[in-house]
């Protein structure tokens, strides 16, 4: 341990201390002072999402002092502080930003526990953050543990509904079964490597091949719960339908951000993105998931049902482009990795500002039922342009952001050899698309029956998250290489 | 020396300087994306009142007149000017860095000849829909504001040289036209808007693919549509061919692909149904050309005679099945198809001749076909039917109508002096060579559709007068006003091809280049 360790240990974790830290405040204070308005919590929790972006800012200088430019290291290596998880770092904090200020809607109905809730919303900020940056089996699951406990946490806490508590307890118990799944697989290979360290797994690969590939599908099949995906998606159905609009956004967008940065973390990034076992499970895993989010898409019936569908299909294929590692067929880097990270951003903030749209229909009191948006934009047409933005944006309809994140997903798949694939998620793609436009044409094109309600009526916060959500899709088409240039530097470390 | 020279030069600067002078070099820009600013400005004024309402039509069209101003008279006259100067037409061009993934993608506007005259026409078609606009009561804003974003997305087409460009113009028109014909349309709007969305959707599916093989697997790491992507592998660049084609011929509303647009047309408020069968099925035309046969030389000239075949039954279909329609709507429709199919023709038949016709022929058939479905409007307006059989002897009392509708029924099946004559003399004198059976089959079927629009034409307006048609209306100033602008482009290019051709064989040239080479 050389005498500069304190120092570099400080700055690695320094991101993931500020939160943990403010989480803390937020829930002494909360204990402490039971009365206290929830905006002393949400800019609290606002100034440590702040200081978090900022110590990203240090550790970037912090790898300019260290000899090989790359990253901070500790503990050999298991914990790396690189590009790609100061990427991470920054776009869950942008998340959870979003999230305080779109809240409100939330938190007007419950003061009482807006201190909970922004603990845990930062700490489970801290815990994606955190599974970015490990290199460690054992330190991997963990995080992933933290944001399972601090969502569940979440979903406790949300308790305007009568169902919320129930969610809380279906996330967890799903939760345990995928835990379980995913440390069954990565207990199984450490038995075969002989090391915690995702790096040694590759070398590992040829003692025991029948073995390993068991392990593989049991990681794969737990953290496809993390993800949102088939078969184990049945948390985040139910926290869409059950949870309120704003809380469950985050939920959503940070549990299937966890999973999928896990999963490049664990595959590209472990196993190797070239092993035969992992690329031909993440291809089925891939395949099933568009494929039954497509569908269930098609038969959703109320706008979170198709929110939903539409945020697991965004997941299937984040796990699309883990399978484009390597060198394609054009000569160059397919570039998967890149284009994981640009669509982690782009289709985080889609799903965030399609709830902070719906978190105020709810708050005018509208049914959640597909027929109860018809002719929306008579009523309001603010809010019917908010949510057409973010459905469109989800659906990946040109020219908003959606669509350039598919894009690049689909040319790495086609340029990594999974043209058939690639196929696959154009039509799932373009089949989901379908039930959003028809949503969008209704809103506009039916006469609306119910009384008209204006953007006013929801918080000032709310109302700007929102729109600046939806603004970032437009512009992210526009301007996408400065956020390009960021997702190729993020996967920089990523092989 | 003219203004049109002065014009002219300054155009030329505009091709090779795009990092010098900037001015002129957003004229490309300024023509696709001012319809878009004019839908940002209209849902910030009211509609509750006429007044209100009127200006809200008033900004639409500002927008979009200034676009087709900017079209016709900085580029496409410079371009004709320069043409008759004894100069060589050349493409207007802005290039800028945009993208940098596995490939390059560049915010790259290119007008050559084939693009500008299709944007003149589709600027005039346009202008003339936001004059058709006064006539709708009910929620203008969304109306405008949607053909506003319809119209960006065919400027955008038209002008895009990048493929990823072009997939995101391509596809920024889905919603609009969806939403509209869901909107503003008649009884059985919501079955016609669902099959538009899917069909619509799966040409858009099918082109993506065709388009990121050809990024992909060219090897080129750029997306340019100029770039030579010969380099393609035969498998490769066949299947990249079928998928455009087929996505082509979707939006061309071909055999067997065109119930979608008969049902559109049919259900559609006129004005969404002018746009659609006007403007949108003319982007099918313009993208077989552009991307089918550009960039996919090779299995263009292999598979030939499909895209011939197709033609033939494809104008079969058309001329028979009008004559089985009581429906004025859908007997134009399937008319329509029947002249569309020579387009099909031009593009099998590869000679610069026949190109230059299909050119010609689109934009004949645009200006036709939107001035018989905005007539069939005004018909339906004053009859309260679009049955056949219903009306008769309307040119005793509408003979303003009547007269515009032989203008426009007589630009369709091409009478000489007017731009169909041009267009399908072109198209048979340069398929004739290469695909002689098929010429004279689809000349064959071009007879019986022909027979067919003039069959409806004295249904409608001669023989003795309706009694229910005894009070109609004859055209009104603002009818006057929209379809006259028409009538003119259709003389336009019926009594002066000459000044447009070289413009257009500039554009054509290059495709042929590659064909032969």
């Amino acid at each position: 341990m050389g005498p500069g360790f304190g120092y570099v240990l400080l700055l690695a974790l320094l991101p993931q201390l500020i939160l943990a830290g403010v989480a803390l405040v937020c829930a002494l204070v909360a204990a402490l002072r039971p009365g206290e308005r929830p905006d002393l919590f949400r800019w609290l929790a606002c100034i440590g999402l702040a200081g978090a972006v900022a110590a990203c800012g240090f550790d970037v200088y912090g790898m300019r002092l260290n000899r090989n430019h790359i990253a901070l290291q500790l503990w050999n290596g298991g914990l790396s502080v690189d590009h790609f998880s100061l990427f991470v770092t920054v776009t869950v904090c942008v998340f959870a930003f979003i999230t305080c200020l779109v809240s409100d809607t939330y938190l007007r109905r419950i003061p009482s526990r807006s201190g909970g809730f922004f603990a845990l919303v930062l700490l489970a900020t801290a815990g994606v953050s955190a599974v970015a940056s490990e290199h460690e089996i054992i330190a991997l699951f963990v995080s992933l543990q933290l944001v399972l406990l601090a969502l569940v946490g979440i979903a406790a806490v949300v308790k305007t509904e009568e169902e919320s508590g129930a969610v809380a307890w279906r996330t967890l118990a799903d939760g345990a079964i995928a835990s379980a799944l995913l440390l069954y697989g990565l207990a199984v290979l450490y038995g075969i490597s002989g090391s915690d360290g995702l790096g040694a797994l590759t070398a590992a690969q040829g003692r025991a091949p029948a073995l390993s590939a068991v392990g593989i599908a049991l990681v794969l099949a737990g953290m496809t719960f993390f993800a949102g995906l088939f078969p184990l998606r049945r948390w985040l159905v139910s926290c869409v339908d059950l949870l309120q609009a704003a809380p469950a956004g985050f939920v959503v967008t940070m549990g299937t951000t966890a999973g999928a940065v896990a999963l490049l973390r664990f595959g590209p990034g472990g196993v190797g993105g070239a092993n035969a076992v992992w690329a031909w499970l993440t291809s089925v895993v891939a395949l099933i998931g568009m494929t039954h989010a497509a569908l269930r898409a098609l038969r959703a019936v109320r706008v979170r049902e198709l929110a939903a569908a539409m945020v697991s299909g965004q997941s299937a294929l984040l796990v699309l482009s883990l399978l484009a590692s390597g060198t394609g067929a054009s000569g160059a880097a397919a570039q998967g990795s890149a284009a994981f990270l640009f669509a982690l951003a782009v289709f985080g903030l889609g799903t965030l500002a399609t709830f902070a749209t719906v978190a105020m229909v709810q708050n005018a009191g509208l049914r959640d039922s597909v027929a109860g948006f018809r002719g929306l934009a008579h009523r309001s047409p603010g809010v019917a342009v908010l949510l057409s933005f973010a459905l469109a944006t989800l659906a990946g309809v040109p020219p908003l952001g959606g669509f350039i994140a598919r894009l690049f997903i689909v040319t790495s798949a086609v340029d990594a050899g999974y043209g058939w694939l690639a196929v696959v998620s154009v039509a799932a793609s373009a089949l989901a698309a379908v039930p959003a436009v028809r949503l969008i044409a209704a809103m506009y094109a039916e006469p609306g029956d119910e009384l008209p309600f204006t953007l006013a009526a929801t918080p000032r916060l709310g109302r700007m998250a929102a729109t600046f959500c939806c603004l970032s899709a437009f512009f992210l088409t526009v301007l996408a290489q400065p956020l390009l240039l960021l997702a190729r530097a993020g996967a920089g470390p990523i092989p | 020396m003219n203004t049109g020279l002065l014009i002219a030069q300054t155009s030329t600067t505009t091709t090779t300087a795009t990092s010098g002078i900037e001015l002129p070099s957003l004229l490309l820009t300024l023509t696709v994306f001012l319809p878009f600013i004019g839908f940002i400005l209209v849902p910030f004024f009211p509609e509750r009142t006429d007044e209100q309402r009127t200006r809200v039509r008033l900004v639409a069209l500002t927008a979009s007149a200034a676009s087709f101003f900017i079209v016709t008279f900085f580029i496409m006259l410079s371009q004709i000017g320069l043409a008759e100067g004894g100069g060589q037409a050349s493409a207007n061009e802005e290039n800028y860095h945009w993208l940098a993934f596995s490939f390059i993608a560049n915010y790259h506007l290119r007008a050559d000849g084939i693009s500008l005259a299709l944007l003149v026409v589709s600027g005039i078609v346009f202008v003339c829909l936001f004059l058709h606009a006064w006539k709708v009561r009910e929620r203008v804003r969304l109306y405008v504001g949607l053909l506003l974003v319809l119209q960006t997305a065919v400027n955008g087409v038209l002008c895009s040289a990048d493929f990823v460009l072009f997939l995101i113009f391509w596809g920024m028109q889905i919603v609009p036209v969806y939403v509209l014909i869901r909107a503003y349309g008649g009884v059985g709007r919501a079955r016609a808007a669902g099959r538009y969305l899917a069909m619509s959707s799966l040409a858009f599916g099918l082109l993506l693919v065709s388009v990121l093989l050809v990024i992909v697997k060219a090897g080129q790491h750029s997306s340019d549509i100029s770039t030579d992507y010969t380099t393609l592998l035969g498998p490769v660049a066949a299947a990249g061919f079928w998928l455009s084609l087929a996505a082509f011929t979707i939006t061309l509303g071909v055999f067997p692909v065109h119930r979608w647009l008969i049902d559109v047309t049919a259900e559609a408020s006129p004005g969404v149904a002018a746009a659609v069968r006007g403007v949108l099925v003319m982007l099918g035309g313009y993208g077989l050309m552009r991307v089918t046969l550009g960039t996919f030389p090779g299995p263009s000239k292999q598979f030939s005679l499909v895209l011939v075949a197709l033609a033939v039954v494809s104008a079969a279909w058309g001329s028979l099945g009008a004559l089985a329609q009581d429906d004025a709507r859908r007997f134009i429709s399937y008319s329509s198809m029947a002249l569309l199919a020579l387009v099909m023709l031009a593009v099998g038949a590869h000679t610069s001749v026949a190109l230059q016709g299909a050119i010609f022929l689109m934009a004949a058939h645009a200006v036709a076909i939107t001035m018989l479905a905005l007539i069939t409007g005004s018909i339906e307006e004053r009859a309260r039917t679009r049955s056949i059989r219903a009306l008769g002897g309307l040119a005793t009392q509408t003979p303003r109508l009547a007269a515009l509708w032989m203008v426009a029924v007589l630009t369709a099946i091409g009478v000489p002096l007017l731009a169909g004559f041009v267009a399908e003399f072109l198209v048979f004198t340069g398929a004739f060579p290469t695909h002689r059976i098929a010429t004279l089959l689809a000349l064959a079927t071009l007879v019986v559709s022909t027979s067919g629009l003039l069959w409806m034409a004295h249904r409608i307006f001669f023989g003795p007068l309706r009694e229910a048609l005894a009070r109609a209306r004859d055209a009104t100033a603002l009818e006057l006003t929209y379809l006259l602008p028409l009538v003119a482009m259709g003389l336009l290019f019926g009594v002066r091809p000459g000044a447009v051709t070289p413009v257009i064989l500039n554009g054509v040239l290059n495709i042929t280049t590659r064909l032969s080479g």
